[in-house]
């Protein structure tokens, strides 16, 4: 089978330049296309024109500069490469949508690296360019080349389960995963979910074998993923002092709580939690349907399927691990989105993302 | 596709790629005919939003100019050779209203109506310049 591998490796990276050349051309013709990607571009040329990480169109209507606004909700990952660029070429329509394009082709590309010695590798890249293209053409596809952190983060925790299950022992395997998903937190912090499989997998694995080894690789593994988090938390602290953070982190909580229904209800009242879950599935899975065409049911019945077919054919243990991860992440997202969330369609990207990318394994 | 043995499989995974693929089907070609029709070139909308910002740096002196929401003028804030050019309709102070320059995103004030903006855009009805989806225009009054 090593010569079908090999025509379907080439498949893969003309697949990946063609998707390149669409993508690419979108940056070009139509960047700061959709509102949100403008603020955030905002905030980068702030950075790079020496005003800091302050948004100048804030949220609340406020007057001037406004530095870490707590409403901007894609994070320093994509911000900052984006700044670097603006300072480089300048304030031009397509620099944040080309940090971004790039960082996700380049992703996407990693993927094809990482398999480029795996049994049916090729045909895995062909087939996840092909369904996330399919996913976002039409409706979404300013996913692709506009400054907005889902598909990065999405592509971040695909990235740091694949490294993490190609090499599961390795220590500087658990130190990249961890901080792939540091990063991807960093891009939107919704993928914090994502990271639920890997933190339990390994706190199972310490426990099971009682080891300092595994002990240590959990710490590890916590210090790379939160490392992002605490450096942007430090200069948050460091610019705005103690008063006006501690602030900041409230109005941030503020906003969080805003994305989800779970706010509405106490949870002490489990019958009202139920009934608003219940509800909240029922609008959220009408609008699934409505912008990408699927119904919860596809959805389960697609996880069942593969689940399945891994669990009886599949005889690499990276590929089981790595299903593992990101089934389990897509199932927790997704539900998420269905049963809490507010229902804006783009905060389903990142678990329909994992689930596209684990349903043709 | 790590898995290839029988018929069955293969059906299952003919299914599975069926099952994902069909919904989006008939919107696939919309990138392609995009990057076709444009190549590379500026739609028309960023040609407009360079228009304007051209506009704008000329009218310096009457900065800072009133927006919408935050989303009504994003993208002219981001292209703007300068930072902190617009403030918001409800916080312009009173003395500040005659004479003050309006700049909105149509697509985006058309979005999300507000009855409050809307009647500011019925007062500063002197256009100065409409490159679709961008309008600038002045409000009546001079500043004082």
């Amino acid at each position: 089978m090593e010569h079908p591998d090999r025509y379907l490796q080439f498949g893969a990276v003309i697949l990946l330049v063609s998707f390149s050349v669409i993508v690419y051309g979108h940056v070009f013709s139509n960047g700061l296309c959709c509102a949100d990607d403008s603020m955030y571009a905002t905030v980068a040329k702030n950075l790079a024109f020496g005003q800091g990480y302050a948004q100048s169109t804030p949220l609340d209507g406020s007057v001037g500069l406004r530095s870490f606004d707590p409403g901007v909700g894609t994070g320093p990952t994509v911000i900052i490469p984006a700044a670097v660029l603006v300072y480089v070429v300048g304030n031009v329509p397509w620099a944040p949508g080309f940090t971004t394009a790039t960082i996700r082709l380049s992703l996407l590309f990693l993927g094809l690296i990482l398999l480029r010695n795996t049994s049916g590798g090729g045909a895995y890249v062909c087939t996840s360019v092909l369904l996330l293209y399919s996913l976002t053409a039409g409706l979404h596809f300013e996913h692709w080349y506009s400054l907005l952190g889902e598909t990065p983060a999405a592509l971040l925790c695909v990235a740091g389960a694949g490294v993490l299950a190609n090499k599961p022992e390795r220590r500087s395997s658990i130190a990249v995963a961890g901080l792939l998903f540091g990063l991807a937190l960093m891009a939107k912090l919704l993928s914090l979910l994502a990271f639920i499989p890997i933190a339990f997998w390994l706190i199972r694995s310490a426990v099971h074998r009682r080891d300092g080894r595994h002990l240590f690789d959990c710490l590890l593994a916590t210090t790379a993923f939160i490392g992002p988090f605490v450096l942007f938390e430090v200069w948050k602290v460091l610019v705005l002092g103690p008063h006006l953070y501690w602030l900041n982190m409230m109005e941030f909580l503020t906003f969080f709580r805003s994305q989800s229904t779970a706010s509405n209800v106490g949870l002490g009242n489990i019958a009202a939690v139920v009934t608003n879950a219940l509800k909240t599935y029922s609008d959220n899975s009408a609008v699934m349907h409505q912008r990408f065409g699927y119904s919860p049911l596809t959805l389960l019945l697609v996880a069942a399927l593969t689940v399945g077919l891994v669990c009886r054919y599949v005889d690499s243990r990276f590929i089981k691990l790595f299903c593992l991860l990101s089934v389990t992440a897509a199932l927790i997202e997704i539900s998420w989105w269905l049963f809490i969330s507010n229902g804006w369609p783009r905060y389903a990207l990142i678990g329909l993302f994992l689930y596209f990318l684990l349903s043709h394994v | 596709m790590f898995i290839r043995q029988s018929w069955l499989i293969t059906s299952s995974i003919t299914l599975l790629l069926l099952l994902v693929f069909l919904p989006g089907y008939s919107r696939l070609s919309d990138p392609i005919r995009f990057v076709w029709k444009y190549r590379y070139e500026y739609t028309p909308r960023l040609v407009n939003l360079l228009r304007t910002v051209r506009f704008l740096e000329k009218a310096q002196h009457d900065q800072p100019f009133v927006m919408g929401v935050w989303s009504t003028a994003g993208d002219i804030e981001y292209t703007m050779p300068t930072v902190g050019n617009f403030i918001r309709y409800d916080h312009v102070p009173e003395d500040r209203q005659g004479g003050a320059i309006l700049v909105r995103n149509k697509i985006w004030v058309d979005f999300a109506p507000m009855p409050e903006f809307t009647a500011w855009e019925k007062t500063c009805d002197e256009l100065l310049l409409d490159a679709p989806p961008y309008v600038v225009s002045r409000c009546p009054g001079s500043r004082k």
